[in-house]
């Protein structure tokens, strides 16, 4: 591992149930966003709901980050987070950084 | 073989409270409590200063064991916030103790890795000299560069100082221990134009990313197991890096310590101030130390007593 921001393709410190495919559905994304300390409240967010605005503070998405970026194996840009705000913003970003990849 | 005889700390009486400042911060009492899990963060008397600050952790040391100074070697101070450049602060701290003049005394220039490199400075200088008495000092108040605006960085560290006695004659004895730097990220923690600016997200993902596979590697080179561990001291850098070390790492939280909730991130004074209370507790023979930060830095150890 090079830098903090180089994902290292080491396994995740937990397992999401997600199709082969790598397809990315707000299921997943709940999931990921359950392992953060908001816990099992992600699991009853609609894909349109403010994550702020439901508790998510500001130390549940750095580790919300950290979790899609390992996961995924994608970099979450610091200039990006600022424009993701539901889970529905969520799903086309890490979406067009797959496609991208 | 040097080890860990004793340790004295000093943390001020000043505290400034988040919880007062939970309104200009945007905050609330249960991400104060339960995610940064600090309430209040210890600040040094304005007229205080870094060398005073470990000067009175010797003290605090005196008050517990009579300590013969003329006896003491090697003088190390960790600080990257020293009285001033020239001298070194651990020459004035060599003045205010009235230590013998055939004593070594040298600053060290890290942070939150700090205590856990220093132990292992203080300890092969020792040995490769023949010496048997030296003192380990902390003492970094971040007070002096801290931006009261900064919700990222006031919210977290507080000032205090520590020593640590080393003898023949220890308590715990260090084991192997691991190193690193990722000095390419050394922009996530620097002082500019005289103030602290931190990336927490970076710093963040540094701890999650790094302290855990560090640990893996302690535990092979000291062969040791995990479960063999009694306690936990994580560098205090929050209460919500520890819980989410603890997540990845697989630990038993009831063996991790933390205890900076009413003083803060007190940089690399943050480890030896918890280990001072296990020194005189006879059942954690096996405790695990990792610090973490500026740098990018890290070191960890597993310390093992011999009583």
């Amino acid at each position: 591992m090079d830098s903090v921001w180089d994902f290292p393709g080491q396994a995740t410190f937990y397992t999401v149930q997600t199709n082969t495919t790598m397809e990315v559905t707000i299921n997943d994304l709940k999931e990921i966003l359950a392992n953060t300390s908001f816990g099992n409240n992600a699991k009853l967010l609609d894909g349109n709901d403010s994550l702020r605005e439901e508790g998510v503070d500001s130390l549940d998405l750095l580790d919300f980050y950290l979790n899609i970026e390992e996961h995924y194996n994608i970099k979450v840009n610091d200039e990006d987070v600022a424009g993701l705000l539901t889970l529905n913003d969520y799903q086309k970003y890490v979406s067009d950084k797959l496609t991208e990849a | 073989m040097i080890g860990i005889t004793d340790i004295g700390t000093y943390i001020p009486k000043g505290r400034i409270s988040n919880l007062a400042r939970k309104e200009k911060f945007n905050s609330n009492d249960d991400f104060i409590f339960h995610k940064v899990g600090i309430t209040n963060v210890a600040v040094k008397d304005p007229g205080e200063d870094t060398s005073d600050m470990a000067v009175k952790a010797f003290h605090k040391l005196e008050n517990k064991r009579k300590i013969d100074k003329s006896l003491i070697q090697v003088v190390i101070l960790i600080t990257q916030n020293p009285d001033s450049n020239i001298p070194h602060s651990s020459a004035i701290i060599h003045d205010r103790l009235s230590l013998p003049e055939s004593c070594a005394c040298f600053d060290v220039s890290l942070g939150c890795s700090g205590y856990v490199y220093g132990l292992s400075i203080a300890k092969s200088f020792m040995e490769d000299n023949g010496f048997s008495r030296g003192l380990l000092f902390t003492s970094d108040p971040y007070s002096k560069i801290i931006d009261p605006e900064d919700k990222n960085t006031s919210m977290l560290f507080g000032d205090a100082a520590t020593v640590t006695y080393l003898t023949d004659k220890p308590v715990y004895i260090p084991g192997k221990f691991t190193f690193g730097t990722l000095g390419k990220d050394s922009e996530m923690l620097v002082c500019e134009d005289g103030k602290l600016k931190m990336n927490s997200r970076g710093v963040f993902n540094f701890a999650a990313r790094y302290v855990p596979p560090d640990f893996d590697m302690i535990l092979e080179k000291n062969h040791c197991d995990k479960e063999n561990i009694d306690k936990f001291i994580f560098h205090q850098g929050s209460k919500y890096i520890i819980d989410t070390l603890i997540k990845r790492m697989g630990l038993d939280s009831e063996k991790v310590v933390f205890d900076a909730t009413e003083y803060g991130n007190t940089v690399s004074s943050s480890i030896p101030i918890i280990l001072e209370k296990e020194m005189n507790n006879k059942s954690n023979k096996c405790i695990y130390i990792c610090g973490f930060g500026v740098g990018l830095s890290w070191s960890s150890n597993i310390l093992y007593r011999t009583d």
